[in-house]
């Protein structure tokens, strides 16, 4: 799934590591991981609770592309 | 690295070290037992090709668990050395570290698998070697603690290992819960998964039974040719039925909520 996310740069903002970011959304260090590496797209849940936490929107962390073909 | 995490570490390789102590002690005295009875076997006048035949496969069973134990006390070391490495602060290569500790948990599941295989194999060919007169009651009185002893030590090192292995991961994941020896271990270890880790074992789970389906049609193709040879009986079509239908019927129920994707 193409889905985008700037949250590295937001993480880094809030001055918190993977596991520090994950204890407060209620996800592992490895999860966080993942989608900072576009690995994983997140659930709608787990996606606001990200956003809450770093004080922004979810459009503001994520975004959807359309595959060129 | 801070003192305490550095404490920690020391505290568990010195308990490692005790343990693989143990476990090679236990894995020598029993090697020499076996290695001992094998001659004291070998020395009686077999002459019947069948018999000899169950003396070759008895030995191969008890060589076989006892190489794998040698072969997963290295690559168990190995591994959680490696992870402990690469893991050991909090700028460390945390998921090379899971990785490798992943794969030591595979190579105790697997030496597990095998163990209990080589000890079936073993026992019944003991079995069958007293009861169609190709070993002595007193023999075998020898040689059955011997291999019970060899599985046990096997067993016992697999479940350690496994429960360091578990402990390393939790080290470096606190929010994990569960022991390896509580009985609902999986349950509550799933439960402690967050959404990704959740989906990584599901499809993990999914493969398995993908594999495990094409694996018992090969083997009832096969035990049914060899049926039809007469080299087998039927009880082994029946046990590979058994499996297969344990496979889909659990798969089955539990994708019953009717999506096309779930069928496969």
């Amino acid at each position: 799934m193409p889905l985008k996310n700037r949250l590295k740069e937001h993480r880094a903002r809030l001055g918190v590591n993977q596991q520090e970011l994950g204890s407060r959304v209620g996800a592992s260090r490895q999860t966080i991981s993942l989608i900072e590496r576009g690995d994983y797209s997140p659930s709608v849940t787990l996606a606001l609770k990200i956003a809450r936490v770093c004080g922004v929107t979810v459009e503001d962390i994520f975004s959807y592309e359309e595959e060129t073909k | 690295m801070n003192e305490q995490r550095k404490e920690t570490i020391q505290k568990e390789n010195r308990r490692y070290r005790r343990i693989l102590l143990l476990v090679c002690l236990a894995a020598v005295v029993v090697g020499l037992l076996v290695g001992i009875g094998a001659v004291l076997v070998q020395m009686f006048d077999v002459t019947s090709e069948e018999l000899f035949s169950d003396l070759i496969v008895l030995q191969a069973a008890v060589a076989v668990m006892w190489l794998t134990l040698i072969v997963t006390i290295v690559l168990n070391l190995h591994f959680r050395c490696q992870a402990k490495t690469l893991g050991v602060d909090n700028g460390g290569d945390w998921e090379a570290a899971e990785r490798k500790l992943g794969a030591a948990m595979a190579v105790s599941a697997i030496q597990m698998v095998l163990v209990f295989t080589c000890f079936g194999i073993g026992g019944s060919q003991l079995q069958l070697l007293l009861w169609d007169g190709g070993m002595e009651l007193g023999e075998y009185l020898f040689l059955l603690p011997v291999i019970v002893a060899g599985m046990a030590v096997c067993v016992i090192f697999s479940s350690v290992s496994q429960r360091q292995i578990v402990d390393q991961l939790r080290e470096q994941n606190p929010e994990k819960q569960g022991s390896v020896y509580q009985f609902n271990f999986q349950k509550v270890w799933l439960q402690s998964c967050d959404e990704a880790e959740q989906l990584q074992i599901y499809r993990a789970g999914y493969r398995a039974y993908q594999a495990g389906v094409y694996t018992c049609l090969g083997l009832w193709l096969a035990v049914v040719i060899a049926n039809l040879m007469g080299w087998l009986r039927w009880d082994s079509i029946f046990l590979v039925g058994v499996i297969w239908l344990v496979l889909q019927s659990v798969y089955a129920w539990n994708s019953r909520t009717g999506m096309p994707a779930a069928a496969g």
